[in-house]
Order: structure tokens, then sequence, then C-alpha cells
């Protein structure tokens, strides 16, 4: 053709532009190269600043907990805070003996899994190895509305129709406030999380295990316990660590229905008072910011964040460490 | 037929063994187990929401008018007057659902019309209804002018709009153009679109705003528009109500545009580096924190050093906090539904990076972040705990005038009536909570409505 532009020189200097160019500056798909305007630059710099905000969240967090703490530990010894389980925060004579929260935390939370473990885990073995499609597209969404009814709905809950039950269970000198309604709604409130994650994990074991199961005669129950269950293992233990940890750090249930009661009983018909309770309680009275009550606010804050983060953090881990990989 | 020299099998061989039969009946009762376990939930589920139901019903739907004006006195007890309210409520249906059904009307008696004129025809069908809306809403925002100014005795208030205006706060400024000027104008141009758009609109957005807007006249309205009191008899919303509505329009307007700065930083920016990915375990750290830990941040940091006081604007941006992570993660899945090819594409024809962003990867994740932002309201407007450490007030008898205010919302009115002994408040709380839950119900519908029509299948 006559209007195609002979081989030679010229044709090769376009060639090792392009291939330059190439190599300079049209490599798009890998992150953090392709051309930017100086705009682009500004933005560019601007969504790097959104995205180290939360590193200042944390950063926030910590040092707000972390000034007030010390603050407390300097006219408080830490043996009184953590070597002793009285606590009366509000009286003339204060003790900060700590463990009488933790143990109320505990207890709540130690219900709350005896009701949501059970009722999770079956709940996730039925949706993932017996429900049919249909009946599962109906109960999920349900269980999602549970997860997202708000807490103090379930504290309304839990004095309103749980209690007088439990009242009616053991008789009239059981206490409207006690830990076990509480327990039971908290329980109740972190069926979702177990539930919706095991789920996750268990649909992720690849067919072929199941399959093999019952070449060898399982029945549905078999393959369900002794094949799912273990291979999905580490995120069925991730899932009840961090129900666990929602467990402990939920407040407005187990202030309204829990009582406030710092006591280190382990009768669960009694009233308790958890961290979360304590500092809701602390923050309702209108305390100066100079008082002890205000520091130890913090420092129960920061037993809880401590508690909370490990226990994220654990979840993290087993998910990882123990997780059994296929294919 | 059974082959030459070949038997049948024996009955002894197609019969199951005693043992696989009883192994078999274990597994069919373990089913019926896990059919319990969900039924227990969903039980206990339908428990919670009748229980509820029968307890808030008595004081939302019986009409309790004129309870509260005669015992009134209380500044604010007999505002806004339900004359008022009512009449805005006739305008709601025909405010719903004139875009939605106009254009269809437009398209059915004229089809064929020039493009301008089916617009035309689109904003007068609608204009009536942006007019009503306008003008009720100026009669509304005038009366509590003036049964404010004669709480506090200012003389001579005649609830002239200019009036008003010149007393007005900047907050109030901006109540009266969002939603006497901004609504308006947002109607005429739901006509202008919707006429040449939405040919086969969607009814059910309108169907649900107007299931509710039945529901809504047979309720009390007194509930829903007087302050707290001392007698449940007397005490109502209104004040809970307009404070959760403020808070969560700003704690959007902070929460969104940050979550989806980070999330884009992450996915379209950032390099696979350490420093990505402490953000990301933060991230997923973040979530996990207890929120009432949030609300002793925003004690320390808007309250006291920011100096933003216990007000709407140090809740809002406490609760921003708290929902990132969530608007984060969603947005993030968001963007990583758009295939590379995309990006690639718009690279070959020469997009700058920001271009690609904002030209080729937003407009297709935008549905997936809206929907995310949806689900972290819908959890903040439930969120009790950090708004009590950062000292939100219960007991709120006025309308904030500026994001400066005390302020409360429905949860923590909730949980005050829920606190006190008498069974009267406790009633009310239930009622509180239908409300709550209405809400809820309806922002998860439109996330999930919206969640169907904007994704894409590749």
């Amino acid at each position: 053709m006559a209007a195609q532009a002979p081989h030679g020189p010229q044709q090769d200097t376009v060639r090792s532009l392009l291939a330059e160019l190439w190599r300079e500056r049209l490599q798009p798909s890998r992150p953090g190269s392709g051309r930017e305007t100086p705009v682009g630059r500004l933005i560019h710099g601007a969504l790097f600043l959104t995205a180290t905000l939360s590193a200042f969240v944390t950063i926030g967090i910590v040092l707000v907990l972390i000034f007030e703490t010390v603050e407390f530990f300097r006219e408080v010894p830490l043996l009184d805070f953590f070597g002793s389980t009285s606590w009366s925060a509000l009286f003339a004579e204060k003790q900060f003996g700590v463990w009488a929260l933790v143990w109320g935390t505990g207890m709540i939370a130690l219900i709350g899994l005896a009701v949501a473990i059970p009722l999770g885990l079956m709940a996730a073995i039925f949706l993932s190895e017996y429900s049919p499609p249909r009946l599962r597209a109906i109960v999920k969404p349900i269980l999602e509305i549970l997860a997202g009814v708000p807490t103090v709905v379930f504290g309304y809950f839990a004095l309103v129709s749980v209690s007088p039950v439990i009242r009616d269970i053991f008789g009239e000198d059981v206490g409207i406030y006690n830990a076990l309604s509480a327990g039971i709604v908290v329980g109740l409130m972190i069926v979702p999380i177990i539930a919706s994650l095991s789920e996750d994990a268990m649909r992720a074991v690849p067919r072929s295990l199941r399959e093999g199961a019952y070449a060898l005669g399982s029945t549905r129950m078999e393959v369900s316990l002794r094949v799912v269950l273990p291979a999905a293992f580490s995120g069925v233990v991730a899932s009840i660590i961090l129900a666990a940890s929602r467990a402990v750090g939920e407040t407005m249930a187990v202030t309204i229905a829990g009582g406030g009661n710092p006591q280190f009983g382990v009768n669960p018909l009694e009233a308790v008072q958890t961290m979360t309770a304590m500092i809701v309680q602390l923050s309702l009275g209108d305390t100066p910011t100079t008082s002890i009550e205000f520091k130890v606010l913090f420092a129960v804050a920061m037993t809880l964040f401590v508690l909370t983060l490990g226990m994220n953090i654990v979840a993290q881990w087993v998910s990882r460490r123990f997780r059994e990989e296929y294919e | 037929m059974t082959p030459m020299g070949m038997t049948a099998p024996s009955a002894q061989l197609t019969a199951f063994s005693p043992r696989v039969r009883f192994r078999r009946g274990v597994s069919v009762a373990f089913m019926v187990a896990a059919l319990l376990a969900i039924a227990v939930s969903m039980i206990m589920l339908g428990a919670l929401i009748v229980e509820i139901a029968v307890d808030g019903a008595a004081r939302l739907f019986t009409d309790g008018a004129g309870v509260g004006r005669e015992a009134g006195g209380g500044i604010l007890t007999d505002l806004p007057t339900p004359a008022g309210m009512r009449w805005m409520t006739w305008a709601l249906p025909v405010a719903i659902l004139l875009p939605f059904v106009g254009p269809r009307l437009v398209n059915a008696l004229a089809p064929g019309l020039p493009r301008i004129a089916e617009r035309a025809m689109g904003v007068i069908v609608v204009a009536p209804v942006a007019i009503f809306v306008h003008i009720l809403y100026v009669r509304f925002e005038s009366a509590y002018y003036v049964e404010y100014a004669r709480a506090v005795g200012i003389d001579g208030a005649s609830g002239n709009i200019f009036q008003v205006l010149g007393e007005a706060s900047g907050f109030q400024i901006v109540r009266l153009l969002v939603v006497g000027v901004l609504v308006p104008l947002a109607i005429v141009a739901a006509g202008w679109f919707g006429a040449q758009r939405m040919r086969r609109p969607s009814l059910i957005i309108p169907a649900i705003m107007i299931a509710g807007w039945v529901v809504y006249l047979f309720m009390d309205p007194w509930f829903l528009s007087s302050f707290p009191s001392r007698k449940p008899a007397e005490a109502g919303i209104f004040s809970a109500v307009t404070g959760t509505l403020y808070m969560m329009v700003i704690t959007a307007a902070v929460a969104f545009p940050l979550g989806v700065g980070a999330a884009l930083y992450l996915e379209e920016y950032a390099r696979r580096n350490w420093f990505s990915r402490m953000i990301q375990v933060n991230i997923s750290n973040l979530a996990g924190v207890p929120s009432i830990i949030y609300g002793l941040l925003g004690l320390q940091v808007f309250v006291r050093v920011l100096e933003f006081e216990r007000s709407v604007l140090a809740g809002a941006c406490t609760m921003a906090l708290l929902v990132m992570p969530i608007i984060i993660v969603s947005a993030q899945e968001a963007l990583r539904t758009v295939p590379p090819s995309m990006r690639e594409a718009a690279y070959a024809v020469g997009a700058t990076r920001w271009q690609m962003i904002r030209f080729h990867v937003l407009p297709y994740a935008f549905g997936g972040m809206l929907t995310g932002n949806i689900l972290a309201m819908s959890r903040a407007i439930g969120e009790t705990a950090p708004l009590i450490a950062i000292g939100a007030l219960t007991f709120i008898a006025f309308l904030a005038d500026s994001p400066t205010d005390d302020f409360t919302v429905l949860p923590i009115q909730i949980f005050n009536w829920v606190a006190r002994p008498q069974a009267g408040f406790h009633e009310i709380a239930a009622s509180a909570i239908i409300v709550l839950m209405v809400i809820l119900l309806l922002m998860n519908a439109a996330a999930i409505i919206m969640r169907q029509r904007t994704r894409t299948d590749w």
C-alpha cells in the first residue's frame, strides 16, 4: 500500500518512544502508579488523610483512656483496683475492686453464650446443611433483623417480658433486675453473629468433602458434625469469640435489666453490674471532671477495651492460624 | 428381568440394618433439633415484636388530642398545632405519588410529545404539591415561632415569615431552606426528570410511604408532636425524633465522605505494603470496639478539648467515628465489584487516575456505597450508649435551633422512660420503640431495594 510508511529509523523511534511511554507512565493496573495531574495529586493526598483518620481514632482512644487511667492510679493504688472484689464508687467509703464488675460482665457473657452457642450453631448447621435454599432465603434476613434491633429495645424486652417469666419460675423473691434475664437477651442478641459467621464458614467447606463422607454411607448428621464442623472449626470458634466480645461490650440491655449491684456472687438470679453498666451509671450522674468517679470511669473503660481488643485479636488469630485451606 | 442363573437379591440385603436405621433416626432427630433452634430464635423475635406492639399501640393510637393542651402550661406542650400537622399529612401521599404516577399519566394521555413538553407536563403535574408543601411548612414554622415567642415573653410576634427569619438562628434558616425550599424544589425536579426517565417507575417506594401515611392518620398526633413530660399521658417524642433526624443528617454528612475517601484510598491508591495492611487491620479492630468507648473518646475530644459542649454536633461526630468502619468496609466491597477491565479501559483512552475513578469506578460503586451508608445509619440511629457517655440530655423541651444546642434522641428517650418505675412510662417507651423500629425497618427496606436496583451484573 502506498500510504503505508516504509520500514526505517523513523518507525523505530516511534516504537521505542511507545515502549518508553509504556514503561514510564502507562502501567496503570499496578496500584500506586498511573498518570496524575496536580489536582489528582491533591485528591490523592486528601484521600490518604481520610484513610489515616482511622489510625488516629485508635490512637485517640488509647491516649484518652491511658491519660485518665494514669491520673486515676496516681490516687488509687493498683492493688486496690485489681486486688479487691468489692466495688462502691458512689458511696462515701470508696472501694474500687474492679473484679466485681469484671465478674458481672463475665457472668452475663457466659449466660449469653450458654443461650447463643447452641441456638446459633444449630441454626448455622441447619441453614448450611439441611435448609432448602428457599427457606434459607427467608430465615437469613429475619436473623439480620434480629441483629439490627437496637440494644435498648432488647433491654425493654428483658425487663418487661423475660424478667416476669423468670420470676414466675423461680418465685417472687427473685428481683425484677437480675443477671439471668439480662444474660438471656444478650444471648438472643448474639445468636445472629454466631449463626451467620458460622454458616459462612460451613458453606466454605468444599462439596467434595461432604460427598466423600456420603459415599462412605454417612448420615447428614454425621457429615455435619464430623466433617463440616471440624473443617469449619476455625471460623466457628472465631465467630463465638467475636460474639463473646460483643456480649462483653454490650451496654444498654445489661444497664436496663441487670440492675446496678456490683457483686461477686455466683447466683444468676441476683442483680449484677457490668463494666459497661457502671460507665453508664457514672455518666448519667453529673460527675465533675476532676473527681475520682470521673477518672475511674476511664480505668474501667481501659479494662473493657483491653479485654475486647484481646478477644478480637484472638478471634482473628484463630481464624488465620487454624484455617483449613482447601484446593 | 433377572438374567439366567442369577436370583433376585434377598430382602436381607436390601433392608437397612438396625444400626443404619438407628443412625438415620438420630440424624432426623438432629435435624428437628436444629429446626427447633431456629424456631426458638424466631419465636423470641416474635415475642419481642408482639410484646412491644401490645404495650405500645395503646398510647400510639388512642386519640389523646387535647390531653396535652389542657394540662399544658409548660413551654411547648401544645406545639406544634395538631391541625397543621394533620393538614401536612394530607399533602404527603399526593407529594409521594405524583412524581411516580404523573409521568405515567403524561405518557398515557399524550404519548409522543416532544421531550421538553413532556417535561413541562411533569412539572405542571407536581407543582401544586410543591407549593402546598412549601406553604404548609412555612405556616408550621411561623406557628412554632409565635408559640415560642409567647412562651419566652417576646411581644408582638405575629408569625410573619420575615419576622421569623429576622429572629432565626443560622440553623433555623438552614432548616427553613431545606424543608421549605429544597424539598419543594426536589419535587419539581422529580417531575422534570421523572416525566422523561421514569416511564416505568417502581411503585414499591411510594406504596410503602403511603401505607405509612395511612397508619399515621390513625395515630395520636400528640405523641409525635409533644415534648417529654412528667406525666406519661402528656409526654411525647417530638424533641427525640427531631434530635434523631438532626443527628443523622450531620452524622451522614461527616461519616460518608470520610468513609468513602478512606475506601477509595485503600482500594484505588494504596500499594500493598505494611501501611495499608496496618490500616486495614486497624479498621477491622475498630469495628469491634464497644460503642461506649467511642462515647468516652467523644466526651474527651469533642465535648472537652474541641469544646462542642453536649451538643448535636458532638454527638454526631462521635457517631460518625463509630460507624465509619462499617461505611469503609462496605464501600471497599462496592469498589471491588467493579472489574479491573473497567479501569484498564479508562486508562486506555487516556484518563488520569482521578478521571478513571470519578467517571468509571464511582458511578458503578455508588449504589453499593449508599447502601452501606444506610446500613451504617441504621446502626447509628439505635445506638444509645456513646451518647449517654458524652452526656446527651434525656429531658429536652425545645427544638434544637443550632448544631451546638443540647439534644436528645429516640433511644435515649426510650432508655429514660424504661428506667422509670411507673408502668405508664413503660407503655410510652414501647410506643417510642415502635416508632424507632418502623424507621429502622424503612431504612433497611430502602437499603435492600437500592441494592437490587443499582446492582450491575458483570
